[in-house]
């Protein structure tokens, strides 16, 4: 039961009822995250929200009945209004709406005196996502943002153990990162025949049609494209690996160059400038919607060592340069904080000879995480639990509505220096509420 | 699944058709992520790295197909078995040809066999191991699953005139298009494939292929006694969903002729087409044996 009860999984805690408003790819995700909790984890559906109530609605609300057992309930509500109405024992709701409706809904439900988890991007209006800040403060609820990362065991390990404690990486002087996307996987969502939300309906909550409802990531005034979309979670990791570092910089470029119908940039390459204690970090990241190479993964490199990391199950890698003493990082593969892979190859050097053998540098030594680091629960699981566990009152949120914003700066400000066409500057107090 | 699925779709406007498979595709992505072994945070994984006494709370969609494992282990007198790991890894190399185990191997392995060991809470969704160390694999069945769900999609898509191929082994009718009596199939001989044993027309239902390749073995899980035996060559299932073929076809390659024709008169549209070993028992000049009562199969002279 260790495992379990290190996630909260003990009776007698305080039950908090929690409703999903937006039940879509990812309020699903949230929800089977949350489900595979367990009997014994204290969190109970009350109720469902969203606007497709032949599609997702219908999906939601069906599997909650089924977890019934459990003491689930999948009420189901077209109009987030009513549902915050009618359900009077609430404590939090799950928002996991289009980005544009983050911050109408998160205030809402501050106002009825609820706790807020919010999927990111926290908004796609560097307004309405200060003013859920400040919303949140007012009615003294709490609002985590989405960057599930943040609460992720590896990437928590990697940061505290591996960047700095170790110091493998030694000092920091780049970045780089990546979310490439088929085009097969980027293809246009469609909708089952008969299930359209009625017009009226669509109109009432901001969107012109169905296509646009499925679609919205790619529309302005909606979304934010591929580059909130994918782009966030890694930029806020950028950041949080520098101690919550804010850039000076962003310099960016991108279009709609692929897919002539969306009017998000359809690929976007950005440079941030992170000045640090340790010096200047130069971080650049690269989404595509039509090529799948190389997945997703975060890259920090130091002048002694390199870290990729990735959500993606499995991947993790620590480089040490071939410069670098095998001695000076046998003391941590001795403590079991990182296992030796493949040691490095070593340039032979033949007794007499007295030329100098000029080649390619001789490749770095290879190490992994232990095993004992793999994610054994869902992705999102710990970054809920540790929602659940701080209106609790027994931890901390990891990523509160301030570092949620911090995020939505940095990345946000990438399409407007792609719009621009030049180098933005930021200034500290542009990341603070 | 490590395996490619294909749709064919019979549907006049295209786009809406290739939409319904993009859906039906994220849903098989979607249970991969739930269900692969190779995944550390699936649900199988999690139940692979249980403690004795823990509850594993599981997905829907694990929680159901642990459930179909479970019925047609019953079904097949413990023929197919999804935590049938710790066995091949005893009585087999990875080429699956034979080693020979200690006889205490044998034992330890057989004793962390068996989803008897598997308890499944319908009240809870969660399955607890009555045996630590228990190792489950639903590659023997998960494909059937996952066709199912695809076929689900599809439905609702109003996109039912649709043939769901889960890799080369499993196939599912989701009906037949207008016009068509049937899609039709072909069985070959996988040690010949020019040769076709036999032709049939898939009219609802599901078909399933198992084999094996000349010197591998297979391993029959249910007694110490038994262990690796050659079976049969290959093994069709015919069955009304591509689950209980999935998971038969495998059972197909280890059951006498006996059991194979008693699990058939005791399923409904159900029938199995069999291509014997040489050494198996009471092996005839007969190629094909085919049991069941599906009319339509033609076996090929």
């Amino acid at each position: 039961m260790i495992a379990n009860s290190a996630l909260g999984q003990n009776s007698g805690k305080k039950d908090i009822n929690i409703a999903l408003l937006g039940a879509g790819a990812q309020g699903q995700v949230l929800m089977n995250a949350i489900l595979k909790l367990g009997r014994n984890s204290g969190i109970k559906f009350r109720a469902v929200c969203d606007i497709w109530e032949k599609g997702n609605l219908r999906r939601v609300s069906r599997t909650l009945k089924a977890y019934g057992r459990l003491g689930h309930k999948g009420t189901a509500y077209v109009d987030y209004q009513e549902m915050l109405e009618k359900e009077k024992d609430l404590d939090a709701v799950l928002v996991a709406t289009p980005d544009f409706w983050h911050g109408e809904h998160t205030i809402a439900c501050f106002e009825k005196g609820l706790h807020v988890y919010c999927e990111k991007e926290m908004s796609n209006s560097l307004e309405s996502a200060k003013n859920m800040v400040l919303a949140g403060r007012k009615a003294g609820k709490l609002l985590q943002i989405g960057h599930q990362r943040r609460s992720n065991p590896r990437y928590i390990y990697c940061n505290d153990n591996i960047i700095k404690e170790a110091n493998l990486l030694n000092r920091i002087t780049n970045i780089s990162g990546q979310w490439h996307r088929s085009r097969a996987g980027c293809v246009d969502l469609g909708w089952p025949d008969g299930t359209d939300i009625p017009k009226e309906t669509l109109k009432k909550f901001g969107f012109d049609n169905m296509s646009q409802f499925r679609n919205w990531r790619w529309y302005k005034g909606l979304g934010g494209g591929p580059i909130v979309d994918l782009g966030s979670h890694q930029i806020d990791v950028y950041s949080w690996f520098l101690d919550n570092a804010k850039p000076s910089s962003v310099m960016a470029s991108g279009g709609v160059d692929y897919w002539k119908d969306h009017e998000w940039y359809d690929n976007a390459i950005a440079i941030f400038e992170f000045p640090t204690k340790k010096g200047l970090v130069r971080a650049s990241y690269e989404t595509l919607t039509t090529n799948s190479s190389n997945g997703y993964y975060e890259l920090f490199m130091g002048d002694e060592g390199t870290l990729l990391i990735s959500e993606s199950a499995g991947r993790g890698e620590i480089y040490r340069e071939s410069w670098v003493e095998e001695a000076k990082w046998d003391p941590w593969v001795q403590k079991g904080m990182i296992d030796l892979e493949k040691a490095s190859a070593k340039a032979e050097v033949k007794a007499g000879d007295d030329e100098v053998d000029v080649r390619e540098s001789a490749t770095p030594a290879l190490y992994r995480m232990p095993k004992s680091t793999e994610m054994k629960v869902p992705y999102h699981q710990p970054h809920l639990v540790n929602f659940f566990e701080s209106v609790r009152g027994n931890q901390t949120l990891n990523c509160p509505g301030e570092i949620g914003y911090e995020t939505a700066v940095m990345v946000l400000k990438v399409n407007e220096a792609i719009a621009a066409a030049r180098k933005i500057e930021l200034k500290p107090e542009d990341f603070e509420v | 699944m490590a395996t490619v699925f294909e749709l064919y779709i019979v549907e006049e406007d295209g786009d809406y058709a290739r939409q319904g498979a993009q859906a039906a595709f994220a849903e098989v992505d979607r249970l991969e992520l739930e269900m692969s072994r190779f995944l550390s945070n699936s649900d199988i994984s999690r139940l692979n790295a249980a403690e004795l006494g823990q509850s594993v709370a599981l997905g829907i969609d694990s929680f159901d197909c642990l459930c179909r494992a479970k019925e047609m282990f019953g079904k097949t007198g413990g023929a197919f078995d999804i935590s049938i790991g710790a066995l091949y890894d005893c009585w087999l190399h990875e080429d699956r040809t034979l080693r020979q185990p200690s006889p205490t191997e044998i034992q330890h392995a057989h004793a962390l066999t068996g989803l008897n060991h598997l308890e499944l809470d319908e009240e809870g969704f969660c399955a607890e191991v009555l045996t630590e160390g228990l190792q489950f694999d639903l590659g023997g069945i998960g494909k059937g699953y996952a066709a199912e769900k695809v076929a689900e999609i599809l439905r609702e898509w109003s996109l039912g005139q649709a043939l769901v191929l889960a890799g080369a082994s499993s196939v599912l009718s989701v009906s037949v298009p207008e016009g068509m009596s049937g899609w039709p199939m072909k069985l070959r001989n996988p040690e010949n494939p020019n040769e076709v044993l036999a032709r049939f027309e898939l009219k609802e239902g599901a078909v399933s292929g198992s084999g094996r390749q000349k010197g591998q073995h297979i391993i029959d899980p249910r007694s110490v006694d038994v262990g690796a035996v050659k079976g049969r060559l290959a093994a069709w299932s015919v069955a009304p969903d591509a689950i209980a073929a999935d998971a038969s076809s495998t059972a197909f390659m280890m059951l006498s002729d006996e059991e194979i024709n008693g699990y058939c008169l005791a399923n409904a549209k159900t029938a199995a087409i069999i291509m014997p070993h040489e050494d198996s028992v009471g092996f005839s000049n007969q190629t094909v044996k085919c049991f069941g009562e599906l009319e339509e199969i033609e076996l090929e002279a």
